[in-house]
């Protein structure tokens, strides 16, 4: 149990590091898919099935997204960082900086379970939260794909079809 | 030896803060999504943890249900980045978001 948390952890961690750190799409996708499985394992070993099981569908849902979008491992600009390397560094280190005062100065109160014992209780949320994230699949697949536009400055309809006509 | 709140806290704090540092740092839109969706994952463990541990009060199950309706919500942003590259129709272009604003 022990080993089993620290090793997820430590697979979380590095899967992470490899979506943000590895060049290639192709493995930034692994790592990402990797790491989804990771949580959705310490989610089960933390005793949440449930939070695991839906994890593991947001994972088999992003992997299926990552092979399926035309052209994105084929045609996508590799993973490069931007201009803005040092504040993105800067961010991290001050969340971490802020959790781990948290994490050192908190004092944990256990409560006795009460109420919401039941998977019941949160039902129709649960169920509204499903319906909206239903409705945003089928909408994306029912989007026309549109066709790969040259690049370039956006003309208006009107001096195009002038052009055309010339 | 057992594993205390604070172990996986700190998992999911440190998760939190790689995701963090790819949406600031990363050029690339889709691994832009996957940070934010690595901050996601973090909520996700935190509340697992919190649930596990009894610190919701008065909820056995509030933690879960709680992360359950977050885990659902990075699903919706997993769609809106899919839409986003379907509807584009430039997946090279798009994919960098420097070009996005010439």
């Amino acid at each position: 149990m022990v080993i089993a948390i620290y090793g997820a952890g430590a697979l979380v961690l590095i899967s992470g590091l490899g979506v943000v750190l590895l060049r290639s799409l192709d493995q930034v996708a692994m790592a990402f898919v990797g790491c989804l499985l990771m949580v959705a394992a310490l989610a089960w070993v933390l005793g949440a099935p449930v939070v695991a099981a839906v994890q593991l569908a947001v994972a088999i849902v992003a992997a299926a997204g990552l092979l399926v979008v035309p052209g994105f491992r084929r045609e996508a600009a590799p993973s490069e960082f931007s201009g803005q390397l040092i504040p993105g560094a800067i961010a991290a280190v001050a969340i971490l900086a802020l959790m781990a005062v948290a994490l050192l100065r908190a004092t944990w109160r256990t409560f006795v379970p009460g109420t919401g014992t039941t998977w019941g209780e949160y039902l129709v949320g649960l169920v509204v939260a499903a319906l909206v994230v239903l409705v945003a699949a089928v909408g994306i697949l029912s989007l026309p794909q549109a066709r790969e536009r040259p690049t370039g400055p956006i003309e208006a309809p009107a001096a195009r079809r002038k052009r055309d006509r010339r | 030896m057992s594993v205390g709140i604070s172990t996986i806290l700190g998992i999911s704090a440190g998760l939190f803060a790689i995701g963090a540092f790819g949406l600031v740092a990363k050029r690339n839109l889709a691994v832009i999504l996957m940070s934010v969706n690595l901050m996601f994952a973090a909520a996700v463990l935190a509340l697992a943890a919190f649930s596990r541990f009894n610190l919701v009060p008065g909820h056995r199950l509030g933690g879960q249900a709680f992360a359950v309706l977050v885990a659902l919500t990075s699903t919706g942003e997993v769609m809106l980045g899919l839409g986003l590259v379907r509807v584009a129709g430039r997946p090279r272009a798009i994919m960098a978001v420097d070009d996005l604003a010439g």
